[in-house]
């Protein structure tokens, strides 16, 4: 019989949930084992660690077993429970081990598994313990029906086994037996070490290189050595060209050692001053130096030892510096490293460009081709082209740059407005840019550049035509452009000329160009058709010993051809107001309107007063509000050229002085004051007409229509221009040399309320949503008197905006509201009402109206009167009579409320199970009962 | 395939001793240093009470609507310029005012009720052959926080010297806040410490002086400056000097004293969580 000898024990169990277990083994043997000696089942002790997770058993096992074959070699199997507090015990893993078929020491793993319930058993299981058990414990070992089975894993058990086999080789069972008896360690550790010593590498037959730490490789081989030089010195004296090949060579350059580098020896053969390690410096040299020039060497002072190069007595050492430091490095373990770094030159220019990519650049000048003449069209933005003897040139005008006087040139561009005014220094009549004739004489405007036709004649710019190089017809105007004469261009009354007098010391100049304003006619793509210049002329005495200016202002309109453009035109926005832009007023006028009779059968037609909105267009100051100018001098000026508008958004306080005079013959004391007011609301630009201000609206929106009234906005007024002229009073002195005018108001505060407002999906326009004059600064005044009342008084006029828009809500719309009534009969099931109680409100003629009214006008109670009311409306839309009766009356103002006839007064009945009255009537019409 | 790591657990380890062993006297010894040293360091490095915060806020700045400005000219008739729109100025100082138009704008850039930006220009008639060779111009304006109740009347103050003809001036500027102290900020109390107007408007004449105005206006412990100042003039005789401010009020630092919950928060991030682990 062949004998084997199992011994060893249960070590421990780990990795379980909990603590707190023990274990029940048993040995599974075949039918044709038998145990000679020792126990086949045991249960261990319940363990629970203080320290870890781990339950050291420590079970013995010794069983000595025979056997007659192979079959059914020993299993171990094992259960292993967990005591809990209440010293219940709960299965917490199956599993079970083969006992080795190879005799010695093992240690072996056993992973445990236990079954897995659903999700309800689960919850039990965690609160209360328990769980499922396998009723027949052979399924842990027999391969039959265990996919039915499911199972979580649990902790492993440890065993650890010493086999010893007995006369297995008598029955032809062979194993190694040199092993027998022999210790083995079942791990990994003995693959490693087989695995040291496998790989014996043979080096007869490779070459191998050595390399040495000067970085310079050779390769030893036995049967021929040849040392490669490290540097091959290219010492070419080249006289012939160079092939281009030749730079393609690695050429290596001569890398000196750091050791022989003298930094500071900058001239070959000569000796620097204070080098000290320059070696054309001789000793005695030396002896002129102050100091050493520093060396810039780096050390790399971290380590214990290093070289250092210092100078003692002016000539270069090597020292070696030991430090002893506490944290300095002995030796580096750092594995050998060299510095990568850019050290090839560049092979082509592509490379050099690519390198310069993201680097500094001076940049490059680039040069309008202006000079080269093209024959397109005029597009916005293209210079405007002249043809100046014989020669296409850009129209240019000065303009001034940082300071006022004239400095630059700029081209006039097509379609781009100008205006810019600089002055000039040099003052004389053979200044160009001052005489009249340099803006038009000998100078046509190209109408269209794509006109020319340069290849059909060559001479094309003698013979140009006259719709193509359009003259320019000079009219000369008084200041603000008005009054404007055509002169001929010959004409010599233009022609500037200066004199000098030297008494006075001072230059007068006659018809100097002071405005210039050209208005193009154009037609878009098709270029200029008109070209009108204005000119203002002024004559000016300039004084040697001051420095001489003369401000000129050039003006460039582009104005589309039949196309007239008045201030009524203009808007201010679209549709809300721009910041910046003017407030557009109107003037309300009452036009008579003829109608048409068609009743009376006279031919004369009667007339009609209408309201209506005007606006003059051709007077900025009607069409927006303004406030007076203030020249230079301080001194109010209000007309048609000079003004200030009032732009949105900025707030204005402007003083100024007015300066007037009034005839003042045989008026009355008071009314020269209200005179002298009325001058003052002129200078305001309020215009009185019939005493009253109510007539100017202005416009909610930057693109307010002149027709639609509903665009405009009266302004409110805290007093009407009446009441602040009727309240002005005044009166001459004794001697009629002086007149005091009191309650005269020197200051208008006009205020602006806006809000941003949405239209729809253009957001945030500016609307103005009220507009407020006051007056104030009420002021006594003296005026000396003359024929004529001579007055100065200093003028005020405030603007402020008010932004007084509030946050933006969104509001839905309300929901439906939905009348559910409750049917007719809901509450009196019983009582049988005619027609079914289908209610026809809709369809009432004026009869059942009638009838309603008649009948409820007597009916006490709430309902009654809203229907009776509801009835009059129908009826009588002006209004509704009091119900007929006192009793009805009465009842209607106080309501007497109920749920049913019981809590009413006697004779009175709850109708309608709300209000008491006298008599529930019989209903007269199908839908009310009371 | 690549092999992602997906999730990470650590791994407990606890050591177990009992109560009279040397583990647990290191281990007592260790825990007490943990929970004391946090608080050393935590008051050696600038204590453990937070001393001072900041806030960033943009203020709400209103203008007031006032301006003073003072300008000097090389002209001995007329050497001294003085505009202001105060009431009583006019009846102190009317003669020399030749201010004639104030145009001002406040710009509220992004709807949000505060202004970001103030325009202001200033057109000041001269006498012939005459320049400006210094001005000074004051522009109180009201200023409000918001997280710190804080209302104050300050003001922009600008000076400068004018060498030569000057037509034109133009300033490009911020207002930024300027302490000498940290604010003190109680949530429901609004700080009105300095809510008073930085000219005194009484027709004193002393009270127009700009050395009395900025002396009074430097000893506020909250005040304004411009900062970031870029200046662009141009050159040339004219009768009218034009100045134009633009002024931006941007978002602010300001300095503040810390409340009680907000030390007592600071302290428990300093400490407690220092100590805890």
């Amino acid at each position: 019989m062949a004998e084997v000898h199992i011994i060893g024990q249960i070590t421990e169990a780990k990795d379980f949930p909990k603590e707190n277990l023990f274990c029940k083994w048993y040995l599974q043997v075949g039918n044709n084992w038998k145990v000679i000696s020792g126990k086949k089942e045991g249960q261990t002790q319940v363990t629970s660690p203080q320290f870890g997770k781990v339950c050291k058993w420590s079970y013995p096992i010794d069983i000595h077993l025979a056997t007659a074959g192979l079959q059914g070699w020993p299993k171990i199997y094992l259960q292993v429970y967990h005591l809990d507090w209440l010293g219940r015990s709960h299965i917490f893993g199956y599993g079970f081990i083969t006992v080795p078929t190879t005799p010695g020491t093992h240690i072996l793993d056993c992973y445990t598994w236990r079954p897995f319930g659903t999700i309800k058993d689960r919850f039990v299981q965690y609160f209360l313990g328990g769980g499922y058990q396998i009723k027949n414990p052979d399924l842990i070992f027999s391969s039959g029906e265990r996919y039915k089975l499911s199972t979580e894993a649990m902790g492993v058990v440890s065993f650890e086994l010493c086999v010893v086999l007995r006369n297995f080789s008598n029955y032809g069972v062979e194993y190694d037996t040199s092993l027998e008896n022999v210790t083995t360690i079942q791990s990994s550790e003995t693959n490693v070490k087989k695995g040291t010593t496998s790989p014996i590498l043979s080096t007869t037959a490779v070459p191998t290189t050595t390399c040495k730490a000067n970085s310079s490789c050779f390769a030893n081989s036995t049967n021929n050595s040849v040392t490669v030089p490290p540097t091959q010195q290219t010492t070419a004296l080249v006289t012939t060209p160079i092939p281009a090949s030749f730079f393609h060579f690695d050429i290596k350059t001569s890398e000196r050692s750091s050791k022989n580098l003298c930094i500071c020896d900058l001239t070959i053969d000569y000796c620097d001053l204070n080098c000290c390690c320059d070696k054309d410096c001789s000793l005695e040299n030396k002896l002129v130096f102050d100091h050493c020039e520093e060396d810039f060497r780096q050390y790399d002072t971290r380590y214990c030892q290093y070289v250092k190069h210092i100078y003692v007595n002016k000539t270069p050492h090597e020292f070696q510096i030991n430090q002893n430091g506490l944290f300095c490095i002995v030796r580096s373990n750092l594995p050998a490293s060299y510095i990568v770094q850019r050290k090839q030159p560049l092979k082509s220019l592509q490379d050099a460009q690519f390198e310069r990519q993201n680097k500094f650049n001076w940049p490059k000048p680039t040069h309008e081709d202006s000079q080269i003449f093209n024959y397109f069209n005029y597009t916005y933005g293209k210079p405007l082209l002249i043809l100046r003897n014989n020669t296409i040139e850009n129209l240019q005008f000065l303009k001034s740059f940082v300071v006022t006087s004239c400095v630059v040139k700029e081209d006039i561009k097509y379609l781009i407005d100008v205006k810019s005014s600089c002055s000039h220094t040099n003052i004389s009549a053979d200044n160009y840019y001052l005489k009249a004739d340099t803006f038009f004489r000998n100078m046509t405007i190209i109408a269209n550049p794509g006109l020319l036709n340069v290849s059909k004649h060559k001479n094309f710019l003698k013979n140009c035509t006259k719709d193509v190089c359009l003259n320019v017809r000079p009219k000369i105007c008084n200041e603000d452009f008005e009054d404007c004469v055509q002169i001929s261009p010959n004409d010599t009354r233009i022609k500037s000329s200066c004199k000098v007098n030297i008494a006075n010391n001072e230059l007068f100049c006659i018809n100097l160009v002071q405005n210039v304003r050209y208005n193009f006619y154009h037609n878009g793509s098709s270029g200029l058709i008109k070209v009108e210049l204005y000119l203002i002329l002024k004559s000016a005495t300039f004084y040697y010993h001051q420095e001489m200016e003369f401000s000129q202002t050039i003006e460039v309109n582009f104005i589309w051809w039949n196309h007239t453009l008045n201030y009524s035109s203009h808007l201010s926005g679209n549709p809300g107001y721009l910041v910046g832009k003017p407030i557009l007023i109107a003037n309300i006028v009452s036009i008579n309107v003829p109608i048409n009779n068609t009743n009376s059968t006279s031919n004369a037609t009667s007339y009609k007063q209408q309201l209506q909105l005007y606006r003059n267009p051709s007077d900025f100051t009607e069409n927006f509000l303004v406030l007076p100018f203030v020249n230079s001098e301080g001194v109010c000026v209000l007309s048609k050229h000079k003004y200030t508008p009032v732009e949105f958004g900025y707030n204005v306080y402007l003083r100024c002085e007015i300066n007037d005079y009034l005839w003042i013959k045989n008026l009355s004391a008071k009314n020269v004051c209200i005179a002298v007011q009325n001058t003052i609301f002129k200078y305001w630009a309020l215009k009185v007409t019939n005493g009253t201000l109510s007539n100017r609206v202005i416009a909610l929106f930057g693109n307010a229509y002149i027709y639609n009234i509903g665009d405009w906005l009266r302004p409110m007024f805290e007093n009407d221009l009446k009441d602040i002229l009727n309240r002005t009073w005044g009166e001459f002195d004794r001697q009629n040399k002086t007149l005091k005018c009191g309650n005269i108001t020197t200051l208008l505060i006009t205020e602006i309320f806006h809000a941003r407002v949405d239209f729809d999906d253009i957001i945030n326009q500016e609307k103005i949503l009220a507009t407020t004059f006051q007056f104030d600064n009420f002021q006594n005044f003296t005026f000396a008197l003359n024929h004529t009342l001579q007055f100065y008084i200093k003028l005020g006029a405030q603007v402020m905006f008010h932004d007084i828009t509030t946050k933006k809500m969104r509001k839905l719309v309300d929901p439906p509201s939905l009348k559910i009534r409750l049917p007719h009969d809901f509450f009196y099931p019983f009582v049988k009402i005619d027609n079914h109680g289908v209610r026809q409100a809709l369809f009432m003629n004026n009869n059942s109206i009638d009838r309603i009214c008649k009948n409820c006008g007597d009916i006490v109670n709430r309902y009654c009167c809203r229907y009776q009311k509801r009835c009059c409306e129908y009826l009588n839309p002006s209004g509704c009579p009091t119900p007929a009766s006192p009793e009805a009356r009465i009842s209607c103002r106080t309501p007497q409320f109920c749920r049913s006839s019981t809590d009413c007064p006697m004779f009175k009945q709850c109708c309608d199970t709300s209000i008491c009255g006298a008599t529930c009537m019989k209903p007269t019409f199908s839908g009310y009962r009371y | 395939m690549v092999v992602l790591e997906v999730f990470t657990k650590n791994i407990k380890i606890s050591y177990k001793s009992t109560l009279l062993s040397k583990a647990s006297v290191l281990a007592l010894i260790f825990g007490v240093l943990s929970l004391v040293l946090p608080f050393i360091f935590a008051y050696k490095s600038k204590g453990l009470w937070l001393k001072r915060d900041t806030f960033y806020e943009q203020p709400d700045v209103k203008f007031r609507g006032e301006y003073i400005f003072v300008a000097t000219t090389n002209n001995y008739n007329k050497s001294v310029i003085t505009c202001s729109n105060l009431p009583h100025f006019d009846n102190v100082l009317r003669p020399l005012d030749t201010c004639s138009v104030i145009k001002v704008r406040e710009t509220d850039r992004n709807f949000d009720g505060k202004t970001e930006e103030l325009d202001l220009s200033l057109q000041v008639n001269l006498p012939v052959n005459t320049h400006l060779t210094s001005f000074c111009i004051i522009i109180p304006f009201n200023y409000k926080l918001q997280v710190c109740p804080l209302e104050m009347q300050t003001a922009i103050i600008f000076q400068e010297l004018l060498p030569f003809y000057i037509s034109k001036y133009s300033l490009v500027a911020n207002v930024v806040v300027t302490q000498t102290s940290p604010l003190i900020c109680h949530r429901k109390n609004t700080n009105t410490l300095f809510n008073y107007p930085v000219i005194v408007d009484n027709g004193d004449l002393n009270n127009y002086d700009i050395n009395t105005i900025i002396t009074n206006f430097s000893k506020r412990n909250i005040s304004t400056s411009l900062r970031d100042v870029y200046k662009s003039f141009s050159p040339g005789k004219t009768q009218n000097f034009v100045l134009n401010l633009n002024i931006e009020f941007p978002e602010d630092r300001i300095y503040y004293k810390p409340g009680f919950w907000q030390v007592l928060k600071w302290a428990w991030i300093h400490t407690i969580f220092l100590a805890g682990d």
